[in-house]
């Protein structure tokens, strides 16, 4: 029978955080962007999570709870940020922001 | 798709043949290397295949973390009500449209 040991649990956090990076990376389009920054998010939470109950104790989960608060702290403000973008530009292409860019 | 993108739309021209088309090349890349490179810290680490005894692995009850949360945690916890009272009013002011 196989035993799901803290490494199983450290390998999927760290595929899923690539994908979001990937995600991140590849995708042109802000929406998918902010989701590929919620699965980074959400593979953090699996890392602490694993991790504190390797070690016997609770504060894993605590800090899992404050990071899935400023996440969805983080997903009011990304998506305000996204309809006040799209009213200025008429487009959700990243590559169309670039006033800051030098 | 799940958001209903049908296409996403072409980047404007300008990039340099290196990165590809709309500089795909250059993140697969990076993705790519970033994967390996936790694969590889993982397997340096070693924090072991074997599990460890079930008793120390099964400390998760509601009253342990709501004990930590309301006494160790205090202060990060109401600093996240505010946080998230800021992120609410941050949201409306920015969703709003200007002229009614």
């Amino acid at each position: 029978m196989l035993l799901l040991t803290v490494n199983h649990y450290l390998i999927l956090s760290g595929l899923l955080f690539a994908i979001g990076t990937a995600g991140v990376f590849l995708r042109r389009n802000l929406i998918t962007v902010l989701l590929s920054i919620e699965i980074m998010l959400n593979a953090v939470n699996l890392t602490f999570v694993a991790v504190g109950r390797y070690r016997g104790s609770v504060d894993g989960q605590i800090i899992t709870f404050f990071v899935m608060t400023v996440a969805a702290a983080e997903a009011a403000v990304g998506l305000a940020l996204i309809i006040a973008l799209f009213r200025h530009r008429e487009t959700l292409n990243p590559d169309a922001f670039t006033a800051l860019k030098w | 798709m799940l958001l209903n993108v049908p296409r996403e739309e072409p980047s404007p021209p300008g990039l340099s043949t290196l990165l590809g088309p709309t500089g795909i090349r250059i993140g697969a890349l990076l993705s790519l290397l970033l994967a390996v490179e936790m694969l590889w810290a993982l397997g340096r680490i070693g924090l072991g295949w074997a599990n460890r005894d079930a008793t120390a692995a099964s400390v998760s009850s509601v009253a342990l973390i709501g004990n930590g949360i309301f006494t160790r945690h205090q202060f990060a916890f109401e600093a996240t009500s505010v946080l998230i009272l800021v992120a609410m009013i941050g949201a409306v002011v920015l969703a709003r449209r200007e002229h009614f």
